[in-house]
């Protein structure tokens, strides 16, 4: 790799008096592209693409590697378009957005850690939709982000006053306290999550680092039990994981004192961090959002790449229902460009053939066809 | 009282009725079209014949199917069968060039050339755009020259009709035009007859065997239709990328574009299908998932609404 340059590409914009910058290049130890997201110079989120089985190396052909460039140069791009899309899109919402729309596209921005602007967006989201609960929720994570724990705390509950059956809305007030260091009432509400939900796999995580941390600070007799308890948490939360993993079930039969289980905990988190479905369920959002105001922007291509990302995803085991519902209506929005290309041919036909009935048939049904799908694409929106 | 031997036939000939009547229900005019290129590239035009006939009762006014009960009557030597239905068309439809265009293609087809000119002349009067006519009609009237070599047939209007006749098919449909029917029209200014009859008919042979060919096309709509297991979308997928290259490399014919804009409507119907699919995916992972619900109740009366668009495409 030492002769190998490739290139690293990087460009910047400004909004709203912010400065964000995008820098792509190959990363040789990971063997992938990484895609960085910079906002006034400081690091907010980052992916990372692998793009070849084998490494790059100076015996690798001069046509791979040019490929290889291409790539890079493609995901580069790719990611600054989005970015300055997110921005045309919160402009446009300001001036005929629901509330639903504005909690959506600051889901996009919390999937790329743009925390400002998500709690922006999510603020007009309430304005508008005073008593709906997710952004209330979501708005409690992006304060937990920014370390504001007393307000996340407030909105987690609002979240839970209208909605008091999601474990989901648990668990993350369950974090907040955590992150508070009010463990009892931290582990409480993870409790009430798994009440809701008892194969909430990130729960049993959370509430076996609870005790972990309460057997860390008590450490006289009681010690013992919590790190058993906490022990048993990490094999359920373990259990219900979609990877199984040897190295992990040895540690977990193995394990006795803290350490051991800190770093069991540290493992566990680490491969839930790389199941973790922020990203792509933020795409998803993005892609919903210019779906329902930019429909005649989107380009095919784009919704052809997203198509191709979606299933990739699933076929690497994230199955989740969401996904599959944004992978069903991005088929439905990709059918709009088959049509028209269809419609062309038929009109084609129409000018050259004497048989112009059929063409004329196939014109007029496509055109119904199209009428349908837009309308089905409406109705859709109004899940926005 | 029938034999056991005949009763049997009876109940085949009973059950084979049957089930077109059944294909007929199920599957739209194209598709039947389809279904008798099929048999007649199964090698079993006859089945095709039976087919068309009962079709033409649904469908009464469509050219193609007439065409096609022609050219599969001659195939599997069910022509009587052909010519009784042409004539009651004829009376049914006395102003319809395609019957007459047909019952002349039949007669010709049958050697019957004296009346095959006269129902094609009709034809071309009614419609002067179907150039595939002129070279029936100019084959007809070849075959029915006097063979007296005394008489300098060029001279005579029939021959002067014809020379013009080519002439404007080569404008009208320039998909016949072939280097046998280029070599026939030569010989035609040669003024030899015979070998230019020879070479025009194997140009106008080569033209109707593509066109009753069951092709990479209908095989498409045949198994996504017929037999769905076997559909294979990446196949689609490449067929319909051959035809965008090739559409964009040439001046294709007029039936190619209809052909991939039939292609695209099959892709349309998979990505609805996908769509569908996803979402009962979706449903299986929660079946409480609200919104899935809804846009899968959506995506149904919309299928349902579509259906019958669909079957309209001509293809």
């Amino acid at each position: 790799m030492d002769d190998l340059r490739l290139p690293k590409h990087k460009e910047k914009i400004g909004y709203r008096g912010n400065s964000y910058a995008v820098e792509t290049e190959y990363d040789s130890l990971l063997n992938r592209v990484s895609v960085r997201l910079f906002k006034n110079r400081r690091l907010v989120s980052s992916r990372s693409i692998r793009i070849r089985d084998g490494q790059i190396e100076k015996s690798t052909e001069r046509e791979e590697i040019e490929k290889i460039k291409e790539k890079i140069a493609y995901y580069h791009r790719e990611e600054y378009a989005l970015l300055i899309s997110f921005f045309e899109l919160s402009q446009k919402l300001k001036l005929n957005g629901d509330g639903p729309a504005h909690h959506s596209l600051g889901l996009v921005f919390l999937g790329r850690e743009l925390l400002e602007e998500a709690k922006e967006e999510f603020l007009l989201a309430l304005v508008k939709t005073p008593t709906y609960s997710p952004v209330y929720n979501h708005l409690g994570i992006v304060y937990l982000k920014l370390g504001m724990i007393e307000e996340s705390i407030k909105n987690f509950q609002t979240a839970l006053k209208i909605d008091p059956d999601f474990a989901d809305y648990h668990h993350n007030l369950g974090t907040a306290f955590l992150e508070k260091k009010s463990y009892l009432e931290a582990e409480k509400e993870f409790q009430e999550a798994l009440k809701l939900n008892p194969r909430y796999q990130e729960v049993y995580l959370n509430l076996g680092f609870s005790c972990l941390e309460r057997g860390g600070i008590e450490g006289d007799t009681s010690t013992e039990t919590i790190l058993k308890e906490a022990l048993d948490n990490f094999k359920k939360a373990y259990q219900f994981g979609f990877k199984k993993d040897l190295r992990m079930e040895e540690l977990l039969q193995k394990a006795f004192t803290w350490e051991d289980l800190s770093r069991i905990y540290m493992l566990l988190k680490s491969l839930l961090t790389e199941e973790s479905s922020l990203e792509i369920k933020s795409l998803c959002d993005y892609f919903r959002l210019r779906f329902k105001y930019d429909p005649k922007v989107v380009e095919k291509k784009e919704v052809e790449d997203y198509l191709l990302q979606l299933s990739q995803e699933i076929v690497e085991g994230k199955n989740y229902p969401d996904l599959r519902h944004s992978l069903a209506l991005a088929y439905i929005f990709y059918s709009r460009y088959i049509l028209k290309l269809a419609e062309k041919q038929f009109q084609n036909f129409i000018q050259l053939s004497s048989e112009k009935k059929s063409g004329e048939t196939n014109l007029e049904m496509s055109r119904e066809l199209e009428k349908k799908i837009e309308l089905y694409l409406e109705e859709s929106h109004q899940e926005v | 009282m029938p034999t056991v031997e005949q009763t049997k036939i009876d109940k085949e000939l009973k059950q084979e009725k049957e089930d077109l009547q059944l294909l007929l229900e199920k599957y739209q005019l194209s598709m039947i079209s389809a279904l008798a290129l099929h048999f007649n590239s199964a090698g079993t035009p006859g089945k095709g014949v039976d087919l068309l006939i009962s079709a033409l009762e649904k469908w009464p006014e469509e050219p193609e199917l007439y065409e096609e009960l022609v050219f599969f009557a001659i195939k599997s030597g069910k022509t009587a069968e052909a010519e009784k239905n042409l004539l009651e068309a004829q009376v049914l439809l006395p102003e319809a060039p395609f019957v007459y265009s047909s019952l002349g293609k039949l007669y010709f087809l049958k050697k019957e050339f004296i009346s095959a000119r006269e129902l094609l002349g009709k034809s071309i009067q009614l419609n002067p755009g179907d150039g595939v006519n002129l070279l029936f009609s100019a084959l007809s009237s070849l075959a029915i020259q006097p063979e007296d070599k005394g008489i300098n047939l060029s001279e005579l209007p029939e021959i002067q009709q014809i020379e013009k006749d080519l002439q404007k098919l080569k404008e009208l449909n320039p998909e016949v035009v072939t280097d046998d029917f280029l070599k026939g029209k030569e010989l035609l200014a040669q003024n030899n007859y015979t070998e230019a009859f020879k070479y025009l008919g194997k140009s106008l042979n080569s033209y109707l065997n593509k066109k009753m060919e069951f092709t990479r096309f209908h095989q498409l709509f045949f198994s996504f239709y017929m037999e769905p297991e076997k559909f294979d979308l990446e196949d689609l997928k490449k067929y319909i990328r051959e035809l965008e290259k090739k559409l964009s490399l040439s001046m294709p014919s007029e039936k190619e574009f209809n052909r991939l804009g039939c292609c695209y409507i099959l892709f349309f119907i998979n990505l609805v299908k996908s769509s569908e699919e996803q979402l009962e995916k979706a449903l299986v992972l929660d079946p409480e998932f609200e919104g899935a619900k809804k846009a899968l109740g959506f995506l149904q009366k919309m299928r349902n609404d579509m259906l019958p668009l669909i079957d309209s495409l001509r293809f």
